[in-house]
């Protein structure tokens, strides 16, 4: 484990796809601390440590698995106001939704998600996938948030 | 009718110059004629009277000649015999009776005065009378030889001793105090020239009648004709619909057709002065003053000229006018002609029919809307396929296999603990564990896993919906070649035969979509072939004005008749289900087809084979031309 102080942060809306996430991410080996989020501006508020997380611990290092389609802020928008603020540009977001339109692909890109994941309908490729986004995470460095 | 009463006063009109001339070049030689007979008598009675005063001056000379008495008082018996002079004028008559005289009543007469009467002493006419007769001096007759002894000399008309109308030239006689007259009867001068006259006027009659005869002969047939053209030309502007008329400068009506009873419901009545403007509306005034005025200036024509005219009803009529100028001789404007042509009727429709365009754009555009709405909910339907049925979908398939896995760990443990417990395992746990519960994950599985599909498959047709084309003009040879060489393996193992017919050079279009509809219906042709025989597949085309038709005809299993209308449907699969399909490609094909702008159809007959038939629109091609939904 290289990044022990490596906080996930998961959002979507759907805790179905959150719980699956997670025991995925676990089954891979992954031990690192993970917050659920349920809403985009639930991960707005946490943060920028405001609203019901502003009292939350300092943040070192984190990752956000962000799904699009939610009510509220969606995933783009949350997207978009993490690339276009300084504090939290450097932030890696991994964007992990059902949709594999592929304007919305484009999009995500443009706007300068760190990598695209679809979630595969078919059980052991779902496993498969969120596995080997575990090991990702753990060999990789990932920067300190400040 | 005009025309042929004039002809006819022209005709009268040059025989009465003919006569006037007649009878102007019978005056002139009349009064040559008499002119010259004058001459000849002056002539006459000159040297008549020259002769004799010569004679009597040799006589005087030559005899003792008592000159000194008058004549008036020697008595009128003596005149001649008594005086001297009786030798010489007997020497004249003498003479005179040896020549014949001239003229019919030609006549030479010799008088003097004896007595205060005129004593003649000679008269030479067809004879030489010597018998001296005497006229009273004072009388009316014998008025030349009065002038000739009153010592005149002159021509006159009038009336000799016998009280006939005579021409006559008389002279004195010096010597012998005598007069000499020579005169014929006017009779005689006159005479002829009536005879003539009248024989010359008899003939310019009968050459006038004769002329007259084929006056008429050869001008009927001209006037025929200007009658005939009058009538035509009067029945051409009286029965065509248009209104044809004509207006001085001021603009008052010279001539109007019927045809204006017709448009306007009223005659204009052209002898109490209409003006043409006043048949106009108010507003349309002016316009055709300066059209007129223009009309002026460049001696043009107006064409076309919309004008609203007012109706007995007061209604108004559109009037289309084309003008013309009316020039004199000179070329100086002096009105115009025109002709009116109703289209108050072209005009309304014309109006409706913006009206209805109008109309039709703002359903067009309102359909426009509504379709353009239709489409980005299909977009959003997209979406709702691609990720909202698709999420629970991911959470069932998700639970479904981690409930499996908790299950497999659950089932291996309960054999286990009822193998170390010496039990076996009671019947319906054990049909729960071995049999019920892996089929209802099973099936659940397999219900996510067509689910899946399906929404892969609409998602499918609707990206193909929305893909945006780029034309570009695609070698269809190269394009079935090569798509051929990739069912190369399909192509060898069932033994079939393809023959592709010349096929155009290029056709623009969409070189992928091109790819997927001669892809799918030749690899359908190679599916569906049947076992019974030798396959044949032959690619040929046709090529309209307006579009390329591709044919693929295959002898495979064929399609049953009450199959054909189904086959584009959506997830439909008809026939034998042997071979493995997803029901869509068909669907899919119709799609792109319809986007190309292009129809599919199919003809089949069951165990014969089938006939599809596309077409693709022929465009020119442009550069960075698209077709966007």
């Amino acid at each position: 484990m290289n990044d022990c102080d490596l906080t996930l942060i998961l959002v979507d809306d759907d805790p179905a796809h959150s719980t699956l996430i997670k025991r995925n991410l676990v089954k891979s080996g992954l031990k690192n601390d993970m917050v659920l989020l349920s809403s985009g501006q639930q991960l707005l508020d946490y943060i920028f440590a405001q609203g019901q997380y502003k009292n939350r611990d300092a943040l070192q290092k984190i990752v956000i698995l962000l799904d699009i389609n939610m009510p509220g802020i969606n995933g783009m928008e949350v997207l978009k106001t993490l690339k276009s603020t300084d504090q939290t540009r450097k932030i890696p977001v991994f964007m992990l939704t059902t949709t594999d339109e592929p304007s919305e692909i484009e999009e995500c890109f443009r706007l300068g998600c760190n990598a695209y994941l679809t979630k595969p309908v078919e059980h052991q490729e779902f496993a498969i996938k969120i596995q080997q986004l575990g090991k990702f995470l753990m060999l990789n460095q990932i920067p300190q948030f400040i | 009718m005009k025309e042929n009463k004039n002809l006819y006063w022209l005709a009268g009109l040059m025989s009465i110059v003919a006569l006037a001339t007649l009878v102007v070049v019978y005056f002139v030689l009349w009064q040559t004629a008499v002119e010259q007979k004058k001459a000849d008598l002056v002539h006459i009675a000159q040297s008549q009277a020259r002769l004799i005063e010569a004679i009597a001056r040799f006589d005087m000379r030559h005899n003792r000649v008592d000159w000194e008495t008058p004549i008036g008082e020697r008595g009128p018996t003596s005149l001649l015999s008594e005086r001297a002079g009786a030798d010489t004028f007997s020497q004249i008559v003498d003479a005179h009776k040896h020549y014949r005289g001239f003229g019919t009543t030609g006549e030479i007469l010799i008088a003097g005065i004896e007595d205060a009467q005129i004593l003649f002493l000679l008269r030479h006419g067809s004879q030489v009378f010597e018998e001296e007769k005497s006229i009273p001096l004072d009388g009316v007759l014998a008025e030349p030889m009065r002038r000739a002894l009153s010592n005149l000399s002159g021509t006159m008309i009038g009336l000799d001793y016998a009280g006939v109308e005579v021409l006559a030239a008389y002279e004195p006689v010096d010597v012998l105090n005598l007069g000499i007259v020579a005169k014929v009867n006017f009779d005689e001068v006159k005479l002829p020239f009536i005879k003539a006259g009248l024989i010359t006027l008899a003939i310019t009659v009968i050459i006038i009648l004769i002329g007259g005869v084929f006056f008429r002969y050869f001008a009927n047939p001209i006037a025929q004709q200007i009658i005939d053209n009058e009538i035509k030309f009067r029945n051409l502007v009286e029965n065509i619909s248009e209104w044809i008329w004509e207006i001085d400068l001021d603009g008052y009506l010279i001539y109007s057709s019927p045809q204006v009873i017709k448009i306007l419901g009223f005659n204009p009545v052209i002898k109490e002065k209409t003006s043409f403007y006043n048949l106009l509306k108010d507003d349309d005034i002016e316009m055709l003053q300066s059209s007129l005025e223009e009309c002026i200036i460049h001696k043009k024509t107006v064409s076309e000229l919309d004008c609203l005219f007012v109706t007995k009803d007061k209604n108004f009529v559109h009037l289309e006018l084309n003008i013309a100028p009316v020039t004199d001789l000179r070329g100086v404007v002096i009105g115009f002609r025109g002709i009116a042509h109703d289209v108050t009727e072209r005009i309304s429709k014309e109006q409706e029919l913006k009206k209805y365009q109008e109309n039709l754009e703002f359903m067009v555009k309102e359909r426009t809307e509504d379709l353009e709405q239709i489409n980005t909910e299909m977009r959003n339907f997209a979406y709702i396929i691609s990720h909202d049925l698709r999420s629970p979908l991911v959470s069932i398939t998700g639970f479904t296999g981690e409930l499996k896995e908790d299950f497999d760990l659950i089932s291996d443990c309960t054999t286990q603990q009822f193998k170390e417990a010496g039990q076996s395992c009671p019947q319906h746990i054990c049909d729960a564990l071995d049999d019920r519960i892996p089929e209802s994950i099973y099936y659940i599985n397999s219900a996510a896993e067509k689910m899946n599909h399906l929404i892969h498959s609409i998602l499918t047709l609707s990206r193909a919906g929305r893909r945006e084309f780029h034309f570009e003009s695609v070698d269809l040879t190269t394009l079935i070649n090569d798509y051929l060489a990739s069912l190369a393996y399909q192509i060898e193992q069932f033994q079939v035969e393809v023959k592709v017919d010349s096929l155009p050079p290029f056709v623009v279009t969409d070189k992928l979509a091109m790819e997927q509809i001669i892809g799918n219906l030749l690899s359908n042709a190679i599916k569906y072939l049947s076992a019974e025989r030798k396959g044949v597949i032959s690619i040929s085309t046709e090529i309209t004005e307006r579009q390329t038709i591709i044919h693929i005809k295959d002898n495979g299993r064929g399609i049953a008749e009450a199959d054909l209308p189904h086959i584009f449907d959506l997830f439909k699969r008809v026939g034998n289900q042997d071979v493995e399909g997803d029901g869509m490609g068909l669907t899919y094909v119709q799609a792109l087809v319809r986007r190309l702008g292009g129809k599919i159809s199919c003809r089949s007959t069951l165990n014969e084979g089938s006939l599809f038939s596309f077409s693709v629109l022929n465009q020119e091609i442009k550069l960075g031309d698209k077709i966007n939904e």
